[in-house]
């Protein structure tokens, strides 16, 4: 009996060990490659098991913390994509030098289909390689940094976008052209060009990558989503990615913004309006004081804000009228304008407004900020050398009229007031 | 006993005291594709992780040209080196102790190089056969997949080296404006390239891919302490291709893990060297 009882016992467990190893034998093995040798194809990737996500919550107000948690295969490192629905602008003239020809190519990129909010999380243990991106300044690359965290086939949201390049010079500018429209670009260039262009958009390094993804040895991973609160309302997608063909599915969550905050399309981001009208109020009264609409002064404040230098130049362009509106009424009421050479330097200036533009949106924040300080720097030495009493006694005739100017405004308006009564 | 145990652990000592002396300087030579500082900046990391695993100092070399690094390969310079399959099997020739270790990943291709033969969209030259008596541009007589292992695509269409005239245009983007300039009938380029082209790959038809062949390889060129170079072996098959470990040793050289190799895997390619005469 017990002999029987061992026998189907041996029986048993030689049963249960051969249908393991049936079951073993049949199923993909995780390490199959490295004990067969030889070259390994990409095909097999698709038999890789995927990767689940999951996020704490699906709205936001104002921008906030995301948290996302998933689970990958052990070992491998996870990747985070989180881009927005909403696009923008994204431009950059390439006027470096070509290392094969030795010449610029002054080739202008464009897109409209950059996305507005754009983050790429690493594993923590790249903290390093984005540390040492960092120390470039403003040579850093967005194509290095992908090389050495391995993420350059995890870039792609801001790869869709569709660019389009110029060939342009200065003349076509002056005219009013982009320059003549080059042939579209193959995926992969369009791809490299999108690295440039997300430099060119996002300009710090740090609004953009973050090494915030962390891995457990389970492969179960963690990372924070953070949105500003000047980020985009609308739907925001999030990716997890071991490998290119190794991904999550996509998850959306939701921002959305209140007033006094409003999405500015063509900056692609919100700005809480309070904080401009104010420094508006402000800027004008003595703008106007000075004789400009006060765009002069407005302009780099709201570069300080963090609004494009391109979308500032061209929004505080239309708002003057408003303060010039007002101040050239009551600068006419006192007779302190001249027609004669108002009317030459509007002239002059409708030719300038015109080249102008074309040019904002070929130079970099950076030369924008050079042009602006050096521009402003001259006004403010000229201004200063007009106070010094050297100037004042060079200049007593000019006095003298601007006097004249002042008695006679004075003057009319009294026989006006009188005239009214 | 105790005194002829002694004697036994002195003499062992004594053995193998030129083997240890060996290793505690390894040079690994990098074959220099891209430019010296990025070489260092790519292979630093590996370096390190050798040094680190192996417990002892790892030399990064990287010589001026492929011409100085094949003649220090040949001439038994590198404890490790890096090159690409064709300049292996030439190497190999020479040294017979060589031993590949492993081959390269690249996260866009993985571990094999397929080439391909372009012709133009309009081309009347429909079949690899046609090509016999035609201008073919390629990249470089040492390009294993951009004009050897095309070689062996012709040699299977019993097409001779003899049969066609091949002009070197050193890049890929040379070789596909000179056939869509006419310059040449046909252009030989790596596979994966064709999409990459500054003209655009759609300007063209591939007349066909093809076998894989294996991308570069990691290999011992030294004799050594079989000891180390299990280690040595040890330590580069633990970067398995994508894995976080690898990324972050890899990444900066542009590939993402090793997986193991033979001499079996560079059949093909000593074939290719020797339809092009090249080996």
């Amino acid at each position: 009996m017990k002999r029987k009882f061992l026998y189907v016992m041996v029986l048993s467990l030689l049963a249960i060990m051969l249908i393991g190893f049936n079951i073993a034998s049949a199923w993909p093995q995780k390490d199959d490659k490295s004990v067969q040798g030889g070259t390994e194809s990409k095909e097999e990737a698709t038999l890789k098991p995927q990767v689940t996500i999951n996020i704490d919550k699906t709205k936001l107000t104002n921008g906030g913390t995301v948290i996302v948690t998933g689970k990958a295969p052990e070992g491998k490192p996870v990747y985070i994509e989180v881009w927005t629905e909403k696009k923008v602008r994204a431009a950059r003239l390439d006027a470096e030098i070509d290392k094969e020809t030795g010449k610029r190519p002054y080739i202008f990129y464009i897109t409209d289909e950059m996305p507005a909010f754009y983050n790429l999380l690493f594993p923590k243990e790249f903290s390093d390689v984005l540390e040492k991106e960092k120390k470039e300044g403003r040579k850093w690359s967005v194509s290095n940094l992908l090389r050495n965290t391995g993420a350059t086939v995890i870039f792609e949201a801001p790869a869709q976008a569709k660019i389009d390049r110029y060939q342009t010079t200065l003349w076509a500018s002056i005219i009013g052209s982009r320059g003549e429209k080059l042939p579209p670009m193959d995926k992969s260039e369009n791809k490299r060009r999108a690295m440039q262009l997300v430099k060119a958009k996002f300009r710090d390094l740090s609004v953009v990558f973050k090494a915030d993804v962390e891995i457990n040895p389970d492969g179960s991973f963690k990372a924070p989503i953070q949105l500003p609160d000047n980020a985009p309302p609308g739907k925001y997608y999030v990716v997890a990615k071991v490998d290119k063909d190794t991904k999550s599915e996509t998850i959306v969550f939701e921002n959305s913004i209140s007033f006094p905050s409003v999405y500015l399309d063509n900056a692609g981001r919100t700005v809480n309006l309070f904080i401009p009208f104010l420094l508006t109020v402000a800027v004008t009264t003595f703008g106007v004081l000075m004789g400009a609409g006060g765009g002069f002064i407005l302009n780099p404040l709201l570069v300080m804000l963090g609004l494009p230098h391109t979308v500032v130049a061209g929004t505080v362009m239309p708002t003057v009228l408003f303060s010039q509106g007002s101040g050239i009424y009551n600068y006419s009421r006192i007779k302190f304008i001249s027609w004669k050479l108002g009317i030459t330097l509007g002239l002059a200036m409708l030719a300038g407004g015109f080249i102008g533009p074309k040019l904002t949106e070929l130079i970099t924040l950076e030369q924008y900020k050079f042009l602006f300080g050096w521009i402003l720097i001259i006004l403010a030495a000229l201004m200063f050398w007009q106070t010094t009493p050297k100037y004042i006694e060079k200049n007593k005739k000019e006095q003298a009229i601007l006097k004249e100017y002042q008695r006679r405004a004075i003057e009319a308006a009294k026989k006006k007031k009188e005239g009214g009564k | 006993m105790k005194k002829s145990l002694f004697l036994a652990i002195s003499l062992m000592i004594l053995f193998l005291s030129p083997a240890l002396s060996t290793a505690t300087e390894l040079k690994l030579g990098v074959l220099p594709r891209l430019t010296e500082k990025e070489m260092i900046e790519g292979f630093t990391p590996l370096a390190q992780y050798l040094e680190k695993e192996l417990g002892v100092k790892v030399k990064l070399i990287v010589p001026k040209d492929f011409d100085t690094w094949t003649k220090e390969a040949k001439a038994g310079a590198y404890d490790i080196a890096y090159t690409n399959p064709y300049l292996y099997v030439i190497v190999k020739k020479d040294l017979k102790h060589a031993q590949p270790i492993a081959i390269a990943s690249e996260p866009e291709i993985g571990t094999k190089l397929y080439g391909t033969i372009i012709v133009r969209k309009d081309s009347p030259i429909k079949s690899i056969a046609d090509l016999k008596g035609k201008t073919i541009a390629a990249t470089d007589p040492g390009s294993a997949g951009a004009y050897l292992v095309q070689m062996l695509m012709l040699q299977k269409a019993k097409i001779k080296k003899e049969d066609v005239k091949i002009i070197f245009e050193k890049k890929r983007d040379p070789v596909a404006e000179a056939v869509l300039a006419g310059k040449a009938d046909a252009g030989f380029l790596r596979d994966d390239d064709v999409e990459k082209l500054k003209v655009g790959g759609d300007k063209f038809r591939k007349l066909g891919k093809s076998d894989p062949i294996p991308n570069w390889v990691i290999f011992i060129g030294k004799k050594m302490d079989p000891a180390m170079a299990t280690k040595i072996k040890n330590a580069i098959l633990k970067l398995k291709p994508g894995d976080l470990q690898s990324i972050k040793v890899l990444a900066p050289a542009r590939i993402d893990g090793f997986v193991p190799a033979t001499d079996k895997d560079f059949t093909i390619m000593i074939n290719a060297a020797k339809a092009a005469g090249a080996y």
